[in-house]
């Protein structure tokens, strides 16, 4: 069995080209400098200064939400009476119906939001609160949520690859039918799935058997 | 010839992810974490490519797909990691000498240590002279006799859910994947290895913008898919972008992956938390440790799993390997079982698809590239179950069900918790600030010229990557290299904000850039535009 050749062909000219281009330059550095760049453990910034809002997935029930507020955007905010303070609604995508919400102590802050609602779809919302008005300040991009009951359908839709090779496809109408709600086959699987809890898989295996 | 003709009773999809995070440390002779490399390399990678070729030998026919993430491709070609590979195998083969000279006296533990020694002489000799120092084309050389279907993972396995919030971060994430895949093997990839198995909705149509054919879910994310599969997961279907989506048996899974009632498990296999580095004598053992003084796993290992307690007893690899036939045979008649059972609901050849992580056999489960040996000459033997890949089985069975799958993962709970908690939450504000920075970054110097400021736009790019691994979080998470992963992050972020306040500057010390090009160095050939909009659209 013959394999192939190493790349090192390739691997050389890019070396080259990288060393041809500091020569030009005149500036050698010596490899060995670079024991000098060890891991840098400088502290993070606790602020970008840009106005944010995220929220994420983390299961079936949770949600995380971080934000950053700038002085800027508050700006103009403060005046009036009472204590400025500030809210986060969280929302269902579409129906703009609000599901969830909570008071956001720092202008930089983050929170975890534990609600089994059977949304699909949420967003999230940071406003200012003065009395009972809800002043929106930005809006978060919409975030799909996990579902966990297996879904019961009408009719199955079929596709053929056409092609081996491309982008054809075709949805087909030849198995287009309607079957009962109840499926045993898939219903006996879910059980099944229901019952298993498996230790926890990641690809990071090989580092975790250190644990 | 189609699977559908043929008089097949149930098909078997085997499929390893062999994946590392990019670990390279020219600053340091030695460093823990490259040895993570080296260990899989010795223990997984080498012994399932010298069990194929003994399968090749044999003329015993297999079907294997192995998802190769493109960090560790990259490492794997890197020379510099590659040279202290040889250091890694030439001190192992001198401590098993030096062993073989202690154990003078000792039958049964002399005889290990000679076991050692002539297999990390016989890595050695199949590593420079077999491989030509070239893992990754042995695995080449394997898909192009079609024995085994290489598909990818993403650019530096990233947890694409949580990347989402920047579209053109999940983009970059497959799209340098595949061109990367591309430019090791000469071909494009037809499926994807979706990093820890997440998915989220939306995701197969950048996966079928870039060509992709098929990718794997976790049972539940097929199972809770809408509208609910015909055939659970013994069936690929389409989403709606008509790409493939496999499910992963369970059954076969917990078989192998449980600690419990999995083979791995049983007391004749090696154990793997006796190891020498840690036995031994310290002054003794002290030239093969760490050098700051730690103690750490060197590979040679003299104890079988024994029992619950602590007693351990020496490992035997005859009765290991018998072992490994017994729980092979056990395999295929569990499968077979399996599918019969299947089959009479169906109206197709089943599939059991059975996903695991490369690094499980052979480092792990010490016995697991035999294990693998030994169920495909079973398979061939009974000829009842054909092993197959993904595009053999969907050009066999090219008609699917449509459904959009669930967004999950294979990590414990089976959703996103592992990569998103307390723990390691601080992380995804600044990646994502970063991603956003690098999206604006790319659109303003899309047009740049300067060779300067060229490379460290690729430099930024590159930082970006490896902080999106989903390894750190990981690693944060279950406290192993807790430290090293915190750091990691921390440079990765600090590099990118120095880079990006340097660039806008106009005041790139070129000196310092080539020193974190030296070391961050995965991609060499990178375009940032990539996370360019003009670019991606």
């Amino acid at each position: 069995m013959v394999l192939n050749k190493m790349r090192k062909p390739e691997k050389k000219r890019r070396v080259r080209k990288v060393a041809d281009r500091l020569r030009l330059q005149k500036k050698s550095v010596d490899l060995k400098k670079i024991k000098k760049h060890r891991i840098t453990t400088q502290d993070l910034p606790s602020a970008y200064n840009m106005d944010t809002i995220v929220i994420m997935p983390v299961n079936v029930e949770k949600n995380f939400i971080y934000w950053e507020v700038t002085g800027k955007l508050l700006n103009g905010k403060s005046s009036g009476n009472g204590p400025l303070k500030l809210m986060v609604k969280v929302y269902e995508t579409g129906t703009d119906k609000e599901v969830y919400s909570f008071a956001a102590n720092e202008k930089v802050g983050k929170h975890y939001m534990n609600c089994p609602v059977p949304v699909t779809s949420l967003f999230a919302e940071i406003g200012t609160v003065r009395g009972k008005k809800f002043t929106s300040l930005m809006k978060s991009d919409p975030v799909s949520r996990t579902t966990v009951s297996a879904r019961t359908y009408d009719h199955e839709v079929w596709m053929r690859r056409i092609k081996e090779s491309g982008e054809a496809f075709r949805v087909s109408d030849i198995e287009v039918t309607r079957i009962p709600r109840y499926n045993p086959f898939v219903q006996k699987h879910f059980h099944e799935l229901q019952d298993v809890f498996e230790p926890p898989y990641s690809s990071s295996t090989l580092l975790r058997q250190r644990s | 010839m189609s699977f559908m003709k043929q008089n097949v009773e149930g098909l078997w999809l085997p499929l390893l992810h062999a994946h590392l995070p990019f670990v390279k440390h020219p600053e340091y002779e030695y460093f823990l974490e490259e040895q993570w490399l080296f260990e899989a390399i010795s223990e997984s990678y080498i012994p399932l490519l010298m069990n194929m070729k003994k399968l090749l030998d044999d003329s015993i026919d297999f079907r294997l797909t192995i998802s190769l993430s493109p960090p560790l491709l990259e490492m794997l070609s890197d020379e510099h990691l590659m040279d202290k590979y040889i250091s890694y195998l030439d001190r192992l083969i001198n401590l098993s000498a030096k062993e073989i000279k202690r154990l003078k006296g000792d039958v049964a533990f002399r005889s290990l240590a000679g076991f050692y020694h002539i297999r990390y002489a016989e890595i050695k000799a199949f590593y420079l002279e077999f491989l030509n120092r070239d893992v990754v084309s042995a695995f080449k050389h394997f898909n192009k006799l079609g024995k085994i279907e290489i598909i990818t993972s993403c650019a530096t396995h990233g947890l694409l859910p949580l990347l989402s919030v920047n579209p053109l971060s999940v983009e970059a994430q497959i799209r340098i994947a595949v061109d990367d895949h591309y430019k090791l093997f000469g071909q494009s990839t037809k499926g994807i290895w979706l990093p820890e198995c997440a998915y989220y909705e939306g995701l197969d149509r950048l996966l079928a913008k870039y060509g992709i054919r098929f990718f794997f879910l976790d049972s539940h994310g097929l199972m809770h898919g809408s509208p609910s599969p015909r055939y659970g997961v013994y069936a690929p279907v389409y989403t709606e972008s008509g790409i493939a989506a496999f499910g992963r048996d369970m059954q076969s899974s917990r078989q192998v992956w449980s600690a419990e009632e999995g083979y791995p498990g049983d007391w004749y296999y090696r154990d793997f938390y006796r190891d020498a580095g840690f036995d031994l004598d310290y002054d003794y053992i002290k030239p093969y440790i760490s050098p700051d003084g730690s103690r750490v796993f060197t590979g040679i290992k003299y104890h079988r799993i024994t029992g619950k307690g602590d007693h351990k007893e020496p490992y035997d690899p005859v009765k290991a390997m018998d072992r490994a036939k017994m729980h092979a045979r056990h395999f295929c008649t569990e499968r077979k079982k399996q599918l019969q059972a299947l089959g009479v609901l169906m109206d197709r050849p089943p599939v059991v698809v059975s996903p695991y992580d490369a690094e499980l056999f052979g480092h792990w489960w010490f016995e697991g590239p035999d294990f693998l040996y030994y169920v495909f000459r079973e398979m061939n033997e009974q000829k009842s179950i054909h092993a197959c890949t993904p595009s053999e089985y969907l050009k066999s069975c090219p008609q699917n069900q449509v459904i959009s799958p669930c967004p999950t993962s294979w990590g414990d709970k089976g959703y996103y918790d592992p990569w998103l908690n307390k723990e390691n939450d601080w992380m995804y504000r600044h990646i994502h600030h970063m991603a956003k920075k690098m999206e604006n970054l790319a659109g303003k110097y899309v047009n740049e010229t300067d060779d300067i400021n060229v490379r460290c736009l690729k430099q930024l790019s590159r930082e970006l990557l490896l902080a999106q691994s989903s390894d750190w979080a990981f690693l944060i998470t279950t406290e192993t290299a807790k430290e090293y992963s915190i750091k990691r992050l921390k440079e990765h972020i600090g590099n990118f904000n120095m880079l990006h306040e340097a660039l806008e500057s106009g005041k790139v010390d070129e000196v310092q850039l080539e020193m974190i090009e030296k070391k961050n160095s995965i991609f060499g050939e990178l375009d940032f535009r990539v996370y360019s909009n003009l670019e991606t659209s």
